[in-house]
């Protein structure tokens, strides 16, 4: 299954070249039109069969996940690191992670709760305070095998489970990347352009380049994961999205407004064509929307993203369903010409 | 034995206390071809005689592990969960987990309200029990029909070899000193030793040692030795209450009946095999503290085999620290067979 093959690629912010080699070897025998930027996202054309001057409707999707990067190496050969892209300290504790290129396996783990004093048993621990431990007895066995500035990723495996549900990493926006390879694979009356960015975790980067990519477009839409809230018992509006119940489309998040006639138009489609939607409740999260509205000319954009429970932890989950909801409404709105 | 694959294998059958049944066939059929006798107890407890002549000694090392109860199952879908055993709620969040429900197992994930939706006072607090609970990705309806209230929920974890020598994965605790007894069991095949061993896989003792209570009232030994796990030095560890990963400890206190620890002392020294003098003042928090109080007394001693990260998914320790335990045990068990006669224990 693609989808898995490329959650389980490792591709830290900074380091998406696994992730990359694959879309390329897809990309390149589906799009007309291939390219690599001076910042390493993908560029990739596919022409409509409409007349010229022909519709062209552009898309985004970051190869980046979020991850780690050593930053020093310690004297007892326990490794520092800091997070590349936003982490909850607390869901690294007691979890297993790959080490730069190599893939030296480690385990964060924390003080025994035998041993914790009351005050430290509600502290939590911070990424300053806790370390990867690869089994090296001090700093020269460690520095045998890894190097500070490596990069570390999740390891975590993909895990089919409930009713058409997925666990695995990075599904933040894997997920995405796979809805474009999708849209790659067919032809549509208009002109489609997919930017596959770098560096989406760290602020936007890799979109900003790639904005240059996609100027001239009548429009752009960003697939994306975003934070599903709506387990335990949480109330209706800080839901964000549910899983299960559509792919999700944003009116604003944190990085940027959407067109309100792509969105209406995309919601339309959605309707009509019975594609199972949701609208995203809650303003939050920042993608590439923001850069790609405003450096490429004004353009218009909207943000499809799929529910992600447990984003930004080794074990995002989401639902088949949405996932494959992501790629039709874009499929669907393509169909009739793109336009809105 | 191939540790690897036995620590592999044994840390992924399900064994909370109380819910043993998961685990301990395995351990029978690993014992079945070293022991003259495998027996299960009514609490679970798997019991592996070697020899029938000598003092009889009872070498204990408990097969369960922590995890967690289904306490509700919400509107929503997802389950409320209480523990079974020492967990720490700070390992929770985003910990993989299967919950043992009546048709199957099932794979869930622990959630938590998001980092987004909390206020910045809330960021700095962990998760109590109450925030978290387990989705296993299924409708309501669909997840009342499946999970029952009781329903057993045991953590799911990996476990691979680290570098030097080290293995990390879950339940090492108190796994690993099982893997222990089977290479005494190992040892003792090639050695003439006049003893009455029995390895006892006991049960429970996350929630108090019942298993080897009962085991050491059944068995009523001359002495007994337990094998657990004891702190390794790791981040945050303090100074005396952790010890260095590379050797067994040989507890010491009250709890630890002097002539034993003197036995096991001399053995270790004698037969060169690295060892750390653990003093503990009062409790062991193992089965020794509960097996010297059966019966009238029985003279109990503790070797620890030292990881990092108790209590967590990721317990590591040194794959050679398990065979040194092993070597010792037997060794130290043809010792004290061959003095009994002359053994004072006061």
């Amino acid at each position: 299954m693609v989808l898995k093959e490329l959650c389980l690629l490792r591709g830290v912010s900074g380091a998406e070249g696994p992730v990359r080699d694959f879309i390329l070897e897809k990309v390149r025998k589906t799009a007309d039109e291939v390219r690599v930027d001076r910042m390493g996202n993908v560029i990739a054309t596919k022409r409509g069969t409409d007349a010229e001057p022909r519709r062209r409707v552009a898309f985004a999707a970051h190869m980046d996940e979020v991850g780690l990067i050593v930053i020093g190496i310690n004297d007892n050969g326990l490794l520092s690191y800091a997070p590349v892209g936003h982490i909850d300290s607390r869901v690294m504790v007691s979890k297993w992670v790959l080490v730069g290129e190599k893939a030296v396996p480690g385990v964060i783990g924390a003080k025994a709760i035998h041993l914790q004093t009351e005050e430290e048993y509600g502290r939590v621990l911070d990424h300053d305070s806790l370390y990867i431990d690869i089994g090296a007895k001090d700093k020269a066995a460690a520095e045998a095998l890894v190097s500070p500035g490596d990069y570390v990723t999740f390891d975590s495996e993909w895990v089919e489970y409930g009713d058409g549900m997925v666990k695995t990493k990075a599904l933040d926006d894997r997920v995405g990347c796979m809805s474009m390879l999708s849209l790659l694979e067919e032809r549509y009356p208009c002109d489609v352009t997919c930017v596959f960015t770098v560096q989406e975790e760290v602020g936007m980067w890799g979109a900003k380049a790639a904005a240059q990519a996609v100027r001239g477009a009548d429009c752009a839409i960003i697939f994306e994961g975003t934070a599903a809230n709506d387990l335990g018992c949480v109330e209706p509006h800080k839901q964000v999205c549910c899983v299960g119940k559509g792919a999700a489309v944003s009116v604003k998040d944190v990085s940027s407004i959407g067109s309100r006639a792509l969105f209406d138009a995309l919601m339309r489609t959605a309707k009509e064509d019975g594609v199972r939607c949701q609208i995203k409740r809650y303003v939050s999260g920042s993608n590439d929307a923001g850069p790609i509205q405003v450096l490429a000319g004004p353009m218009p954009t909207c943000v499809i993203s799929v529910p992600c429970r447990y984003i930004h932890s080794p074990s995002s989950a989401a639902c088949f369903a949405d996932i494959e909801a992501q790629f039709m409404l874009a499929h669907r709105f393509l169909m009739r010409g793109g336009k809105f | 034995m191939d540790l690897q694959r036995f620590l592999t294998e044994i840390t992924a059958l399900p064994g909370t206390p109380g819910y043993e049944r998961g685990v301990n066939g395995y351990i029978a059929r690993a014992f079945a071809p070293l022991a003259d006798e495998v027996t299960v107890d009514r609490l679970f407890n798997v019991i592996a005689r070697v020899g029938n002549t000598g003092p009889r000694v009872m070498i204990d090392a408990h097969q369960d592990e922590i995890g967690l109860l289904v306490s509700d199952i919400e509107e929503d879908g997802c389950l409320r969960i209480d523990r079974n055993g020492g967990v720490d709620p700070r390992v929770l969040p985003g910990m993989e987990v299967m919950v043992q429900a009546k048709g199957g197992a099932l794979f869930g994930v622990v959630g938590a309200k998001p980092p987004h939706l909390l206020t910045a006072k809330d960021r700095n607090k962990t998760y109590e029990m109450a925030d978290l609970y387990v989705d296993i990705g299924f409708s309501p309806e669909k997840a009342r029909s499946l999970v029952r209230v009781g329903d057993t929920v045991v953590f799911r974890a990996k476990a691979r070899e680290l570098a030097g020598g080290c293995f990390a994965g879950k339940t090492m605790d108190d796994r690993a000193s099982v893997a222990a007894m089977l290479v005494a069991a190992e040892e003792l095949r090639g050695m003439k030793v006049d003893s009455t061993v029995y390895f006892v896989s006991s049960t429970q003792e996350e929630i108090g040692g019942k298993g080897s209570k009962v085991a050491a009232d059944a068995i009523n030994p001359d002495y007994a030795i337990a094998i657990d796990v004891t702190h390794a030095e790791g981040p945050g560890t303090g100074k005396w209450e952790a010890f260095p990963m590379d050797k067994l400890t040989i507890a010491f206190g009250p709890a630890v009946h002097p002539a034993l620890f003197q036995k096991a002392e001399e053995c270790a020294k004698k037969h060169r095999i690295p060892y750390e003098k653990e003093v503990l003042p009062r409790y062991t928090g193992t089965d020794t503290d509960i097996i010297r109080n059966v019966r009238d007394g029985i003279p109990s001693m503790l070797l620890s085999i030292p990881l990092r990260y108790m209590h967590t998914t990721v317990e590591t320790l040194k794959l050679d620290v398990i065979r040194d335990t092993g070597r010792l045990l037997a060794l130290l068990i043809a010792d004290i067979a061959r003095d009994w006669e002359d053994m004072r224990w006061y």
